[in-house]
């Protein structure tokens, strides 16, 4: 490979040496410092969890505890939220595959006038700046007597599941074969067939990514929830505004831990779907 | 994208737009190349496709109008049932009155407002594309197992919800957190407490966008041809040269949008400097928010909802002119 041989040439200049001393040291610099700014914080974050207390400003806890974790798994108000995130996030998914996935198969899978106009206005709509989006939504939302409702809560997390299940399983449609659609037509397949039998099937791991970034888009939209659903409905996200002002930090840890679970353990799970393609660079697995 | 930028999250993009970016990017184009050579037209398929259309008319299009009608003082109609709720209402008539806006504008608070969340996407937006072009950079010129770990940990926040995020490094970089308890210990108290500033604001913001830009790069600094890298380096040109004068300027469309996007982002975000920041100055979107859940506004909050969007104005203006000098050049 050409970038391999990059390097070997380089390396065989005598006066590359020192540059490459230098980009050693300051490869570690920059290696340590990520570690410290991304990882540190998390692991912080984790320990917290457990943690009884701590003497400021000793970094090690007074003693390891469970007591948080059964403090949070016994409050009725958060098992509520936890209640009302897992209820409506399948909702909104649901809701926003009805509407998005017959048009990423037309936009897939046809050619037709408008075409354009809806890809840029469904991308546009994700450059607006969220919160001013949400604050321009409020007349209407209460014209409609939505504020405070579970269909306003619907509705502002609809929104910001659009852009995926649109886009990307209409590349999923785009990408198959005509070749295997019209072998399956040879075959006899009428026009429900080849929908049932071939696209849908070859388009399904597109769905099933949009699917987990729309439920994760759903399941941690805060700031549009939080302006539309409180006081009445105050999902898990929304949760912990108030237990970081109100709470003990170990008590909003522990549910910050349980809030990260679904993230980490669905994106983990499409990871490689997601990245692929510019995930070929990368040795780590 | 976080989820909220995660990007849209993300997200979150915050968040949310972070993953559509070089995901939806690609296939699109190679997708449209077929569809001209085919023209395949499909008719009540088509139809089918207006549905997330009419739906974001109908639940973004139309509020935004609604909003602005708001602002300039139009209570009647579906305006109504808000402004039934609203306190210190300036009515207009006929085209309507620009009153909330100058009212809030010749306030020295909310121009500190304005300054504040300008400079924090700004630095944001900067501090993010110097990382991300770094780390991609670095790691397609010198390739190297920490420089792939490195754009490997840069991507991990994007697993993090926005809120958790915004919680974990308001306590990290906090008065009784992991940086301050160190710092205190090597006698240095004080010195690096960030929450509640507008710096840990850009810190957890930069945080936040870095997954996305991280991508963004990596995808465009893939694109890079090996020979005209190739070249300069044999005729004698340096690392940094070949970085700085040859890779750099190949990369200024990924750069603008990977500046854009995370100063949108910036601009857009509620959750993050909410917890995160200062009360004073506020950034606008928790401006925004307070003025209409606290202080019961709702007009003075359409004018900082509107202000928001003039500032994501200017954030496209400079896409379109980075983008654009981009062709009279080529």
């Amino acid at each position: 490979m050409s970038v391999t041989s990059w390097t070997a040439r380089s390396a065989t200049r005598p006066a590359s040496r020192a540059l490459k001393i230098a980009s050693r040291v300051l490869e570690a610099i920059l290696f340590f410092a990520a570690v410290f700014f991304i990882v540190v914080p998390l692991v912080w974050l984790v320990m917290l969890a457990f943690a009884k207390g701590f003497n400021f400003p000793s970094l090690k806890p007074t003693s390891l505890t469970l007591q948080w974790w059964h403090t949070v798994l016994h409050s009725p108000g958060l098992l509520h939220s936890v209640f009302l995130s897992v209820t409506i996030t399948p909702v909104v998914v649901a809701l926003s595959s009805v509407v998005c996935l017959p048009a990423a198969y037309a936009l897939g899978r046809y050619d037709f006038p408008g075409k354009r106009i809806v890809l840029l206005s469904i991308f546009s709509i994700n450059a607006f700046p969220r919160i001013s989006l949400y604050i321009a939504m409020i007349p209407m939302l209460f014209a409609l007597n939505l504020m405070g409702t579970v269909i306003g809560v619907v509705i502002v997390q609809l929104i910001g599941t659009v852009l995926f299940m649109t886009w990307i399983p209409a590349t999923g449609f785009a990408s198959v074969p005509d070749a295997l659609v019209d072998a399956a037509r040879d075959a006899g397949a009428n026009k429900y067939q080849v929908f049932w039998r071939v696209l849908l099937p070859l388009a399904r791991p597109s769905i099933a990514v949009a699917a987990v970034l729309s439920f994760l888009a759903a399941f941690d939209e805060a700031q549009g929830t939080f302006l539309v659903g409180a006081p009445n409905y105050l999902t898990m996200p929304i949760r912990m505004y108030s237990l970081v002002l109100d709470y003990p930090v170990q008590f909003a840890a522990v549910f910050a831990v349980v809030l990260s679970i679904p993230s980490v353990a669905l994106l983990i799970l499409i990871r490689k779907h997601l990245f692929a393609g510019t995930n070929a660079a990368m040795h780590l697995r | 994208m976080s989820m909220e930028s995660v990007g849209t999250r993300v997200v979150a993009l915050e968040s949310a737009t972070a993953l559509s970016g070089p995901e939806a990017k690609k296939p699109s184009r190679h997708a449209r190349r077929r569809f001209r050579a085919e023209g395949r037209r499909g008719g009540v398929a088509s139809a089918l496709a207006f549905l997330p259309l009419i739906f974001l008319a109908v639940f973004g299009g139309i509020p935004i109008i609604l909003s602005l009608l708001l602002m300039l003082g139009h209570f009647g109609g579906p305006n109504s049932a808000v402004s039934q709720l609203g306190q210190g209402e300036i009515p207009g008539h006929g085209i309507g009155t620009l009153g909330a806006v100058t009212q809030l504008f010749e306030n020295h608070a909310y121009q500190q407002d304005v300054i504040a969340t300008v400079v924090v996407f700004m630095v944001s937006g900067v501090l993010v594309l110097a990382i991300a072009v770094t780390l991609t950079l670095w790691q397609r010129l010198r390739p190297s197992r920490a420089m792939a770990t490195l754009q490997f940990l840069a991507v991990v926040p994007l697993f993090i919800p926005v809120v958790i995020a915004s919680f974990t490094l308001w306590t990290f970089w906090g008065d009784r957190g992991f940086t301050n308890s160190a710092a205190t210990m090597l006698g240095w108290s004080h010195a690096l407490i960030f929450s509640g500033k507008l710096q840990g604001v850009v810190l957890a913001e930069v945080w936040v966008s870095l997954p996305f830009a991280v991508l963004l790069m990596r995808a465009g600094v893939s694109t890079l041809g090996d020979s005209s890298l190739d070249a300069a380096r044999d005729a004698g040109a340096g690392l940094l040269t070949v970085a700085l004068r040859i890779a750099l300027p190949q990369l200024r469309r990924e750069s603008i949008i990977v500046f854009c996007f995370t100063a949108v982002g910036v601009l857009g975000s509620f959750t993050v400097p909410y917890i995160v920041g200062p009360s004073s100055p506020l950034m606008l979107g928790v401006n925004a928010v307070n003025t209409f859940s606290d202080y019961n506004q709702p007009q003075q909050a359409a004018v900082i909802g509107f202000t928001i969007f003039a500032l994501a104005g200017l954030i496209g203006a400079i896409y379109a002119i980075g983008t654009r000098s981009r062709h009279v050049r080529h």
